[in-house]
């Protein structure tokens, strides 16, 4: 009775042992093979962006730009890194060679989900450029803005990463992150926001001033940030020079003193005018929506409008613009937020505003764009006393 | 035994009793691996060599296996197999382990494996039960070929990776997608119930399951079907 | 951020990457047990009953013992022993302490051992580096999938069943007509999921 029982058991598990050691003689024999064709499965991926190298080494990313996701070594001093940075959609995982010389050798997009297929065609853009050469122009189009900033961010923290591999120190806030740490440097304060503000160079002067919802505001002269406090004493004073304090005064004193009015929209202007201001010298603030895809958009129109902001001086010519807000198709239609576009316009008057080009694959948005712009210009008409 | 008796073990397999088209088992694996002629002809090739081996082995084991732990005994030596032919294929041919994917690794729960070692092997010599799963094995890879050459050459418009011309220009993707490998399934088994019941001769055994050992559990839902099945043939 | 992920892995089992009706897995019980909508829906419940439990069981084995052991080649004999004796061990559990629901439910289970979708799900979860929760959620959602692809082609058969067409295409064919019809409707999921927490 105890045998029939135990017969069973016995048999199975033997069965199971013995299988199991055939497959550990098996395995002993196929292992070295399958970790070899995987090691070179791997080595091929990353031969692809950097030509000539070969033994790569995995190396740690602590202290290398976030984006970085995977690093490598190769014998011959090159270096490969694998990045994951956000696109039109998340996900956007490129992989780029850098030779010993810090010079790019080949970018390869490994995944995407991005529209339109916008990473075909820019892999190879930047072979043979380094850290200093580089420049986003290289691969800036019309279209696809989305995807291509990713791009660039993303070979910029692969050169960073390199800078950082071999012993080098690499500052790794972006422009933006710098500007706020300068005037929060200036100002002696931590966390506040600060922005440009918009109709500096309106108003005569091209020193740059940068304002804070509480009211202080941070002037640039020359390469000095200086700070200034609500009250309009300087933040830091000791440390500034005369000449720097009075050159700052006078630029603050066009920002504390140019008293926007609020102007009474005049009978004839269209709604698309939201508002409009007049300064003490006499320049016009218009604020715009503009109808662009999401207005007049087929498909996919969300209802949203493009909004900008508009200076027109005394001689009847943009002095300022800037795009505020915009919900247009991405990477296609957001291009109208981009000051490479809007910037055109300045210095335009209303006879050749209309010079500017539309952008081909956003013209329902750009066109959209000059439109506000002619409301604008026969808003100022009117207010000037035309017809 | 004769020469004779032999070729009808092998024969059986190929055509009366075709796993696939007669007996309607593996269908997973049949309508998965069936998108293209050349990973239909691994899997068939895969499962051929799983068959054989495991048959011979469970038959040689016949006398020592007691009956009470016979299916988990099954199932460790097709898993055995199933292993060691994962293990071969990605070292010495990775692409069709890439192909194949987890269906080969799945190959351990295709019903016609455990239901040739419980229907065949255990009541048979060594000889004959590795004919039989060589048999089944081919007859297996045949209804796959049949699958997948209607399903690419329609589907891709090429046959093996290498485009028809004329064809190419007319094809119709979703048969090399999952709808197309139901549709395409559906006609091939309407196709072979119209040529059986012509010639009257094969009989259909079952309607899906039965050939699982397992399947005796399934007796809501096999064995009412066997019974619908065989009023209508 | 993470449960954002883990609601794109189980819608995705659920809709997108359906086990049943777009990777073939699962067949037999889906073609089998679907013909009346009570038996479709008990199966699908217990199925996913027991790919939790063996997600559950299966994934510390390999991560915790195998993987460690430099055993990684058992994978396949360990995972079926264990979903084996793991669909006999609900059985018995089920049985003794809730016998309602192994009323409803013991039928179907022998059957699952040897249902792929269930060692698909467990190894897949491996093969894709889920961590323990995403292979829970995972296997939800795959056990999901093929619950709901179970009912909705109960539903389908039901119609199609009783209106008898040609002997030729009667019973299998015209089930797997029908069966093509449904993963064809169910394509209409992969933009959903895509852009539902986009």
């Amino acid at each position: 009775m105890v045998k029939s029982k135990l017969m069973p058991t016995i048999v199975l598990s033997a069965i199971c042992v013995a299988v199991a050691l055939l497959l550990a003689g098996v395995n002993t024999f196929t292992l070295p093979r399958i970790e070899a064709a995987q090691a070179e499965k791997a080595n091929a991926a990353l031969i692809e962006v950097l030509p000539g190298g070969g033994d790569f080494e995995e190396i740690p990313i602590e202290g290398m730009p976030t984006e970085v996701t995977a690093a490598y070594k190769s014998s011959n001093g090159g270096y490969v890194f694998q990045m994951t940075v956000t696109g039109y959609k998340p996900g956007l995982v490129i992989m780029c060679g850098i030779d010993s010389d810090g010079k790019i050798a080949g970018a390869k997009f490994i995944q995407s989900n991005e529209t339109l297929s916008a990473e075909v065609g820019l892999g190879d853009k930047f072979v043979g450029y380094d850290r200093e050469s580089i420049t986003t122009d290289i691969i800036a189009g019309p279209t696809a803005k989305l995807t291509t900033n990713a791009y660039y961010q993303a070979i910029e923290a692969a050169l960073n990463a390199f800078e950082i591999a071999n012993g080098g120190s690499v500052d790794l806030r972006t422009p933006e992150e710098i500007l706020q740490d300068n005037c929060n440097d200036a100002m002696g304060s931590e966390g506040v926001r600060y922005e440009k503000w918009f109709a500096y160079e309106a108003l005569g002067e091209s020193t740059e001033i940068y304002t804070a919802e509480d009211g202080s505001a941070v002037v640039l002269v020359g390469e000095t940030y200086v700070g200034i406090k609500n009250d309009g004493s300087f933040a830091k004073e000791s440390e500034l020079s005369a000449e720097i304090k009075e050159k700052a005064k006078a630029a603050y004193g066009i920002y504390s003193s140019a008293e926007l009015t609020e102007v009474v929209k005049p009978e004839g202007v269209s709604s698309d005018v939201e508002k409009i201001y007049v300064s003490g010298s006499g320049n016009y603030l218009f604020e715009l929506r503009a109808r662009g895809y999401g207005i007049v958009g087929d498909k996919y129109a969300s209802g949203e409008f493009i909004k900008l902001k508009l200076v027109i001086g005394k001689d009847g010519r943009i002095m300022s613009i800037l795009t505020t807000y915009q919900k247009e198709s991405p990477n296609v239609g957001d291009v109208t937020i981009d000051p490479e576009y809007y910037e055109q316009y300045n210095g335009k008057g209303a006879s050749d505003y209309e010079s500017v080009a539309t952008v081909s694959g956003a013209t329902v948005s750009t066109t959209g764009y000059k439109n506000a712009i002619k409301i604008a210009f026969e808003a100022y008409e009117i207010l000037k006393g035309g017809n | 035994m004769s020469g004779t008796k032999k070729l009808s073990i092998l024969l059986q397999g190929i055509i009366k009793e075709n796993p696939v088209l007669i007996l309607v088992l593996g269908t997973c694996p049949t309508l998965a691996t069936t998108s293209s002629v050349i990973s239909a002809l691994s899997m068939g090739i895969a499962a051929t060599f799983v068959l054989v081996g495991s048959n011979a082995v469970i038959s040689a084991l016949r006398n020592v296996i007691p009956d009470t732990v016979r299916i988990p005994c099954y199932i460790v030596i097709i898993a055995g197999f199933v292993t060691a032919l994962q293990m071969l294929l990605q070292a010495y041919l990775p692409s069709i382990y890439d192909m194949l994917g987890v269906y080969l690794a799945l190959i351990v729960v295709n019903c016609i494996i455990l239901g040739r070692a419980e229907m065949y092997a255990r009541k048979n010599s060594v000889v004959d039960s590795a004919l039989d799963g060589l048999g089944m094995g081919l007859g297996f890879l045949f209804a796959l070929l049949v699958m997948s050459t209607i399903r690419e050459v329609i589907g891709a418009g090429s046959f093996a990776g290498i485009a028809i011309p004329f064809v190419e220009n007319y094809k119709i993707p979703i048969l090399t997608q999952a709808p197309g490998g139901y549709l395409v399934f559906g006609i091939v088994i309407a196709t072979m119930n119209k040529l059986t019941s012509k010639r009257g001769g094969v009989k259909r055994k079952s309607f899906s399951c039965e050939g699982c050992p397992s399947a005796e559990g399934c007796s809501g839902g096999c064995n009412a079907e066997k019974g619908e099945e065989e009023a209508d043939v | 951020m993470i449960y954002k992920e883990l609601i794109l892995i189980l819608m995705g089992g659920v809709l997108v990457n359906n086990y049943v009706l777009q990777q073939f897995l699962g067949i037999c019980p889906f073609l089998g047990v679907s013909k009346k909508f009570d038996q479709a829906s008990g199966m699908g419940i217990a199925v996913t009953f027991v790919m939790l439990f063996a997600t559950a069981a299966t994934w510390p084995i390999y991560s915790y013992l195998l993987k460690p052991m430099k055993l990684e080649f058992l994978q396949i004999i360990v995972f079926i022993l264990v979903i084996a004796t793991l669909v006999q061990f609900v059985e018995i559990i089920l049985k003794r302490f809730i016998p309602a629901l192994f009323k409803a439910l013991g039928v179907y289970l022998p059957l699952i051992t040897t249902n792929c979708a269930v060692l698909g799900v467990t190894l897949n979860n491996i093969t894709d580096g889920y961590g323990f929760l995403e292979s829970m959620v995972s296997s939800l959602g795959v056990g999901l999938g093929f619950w709901l692809a179970m009912v909705l082609f109960a539903g389908v058969r039901s119609r199609i069943e009783p209106k008898a067409p040609t002997k030729a295409l009667r019973g299998l064919p015209v089930t797997l007509a029908a069966a093509s019809i449904v993963a064809m409707a169910f394509y209409g999921f992969s933009g959903v999921v895509e852009n539902l927490l986009a």
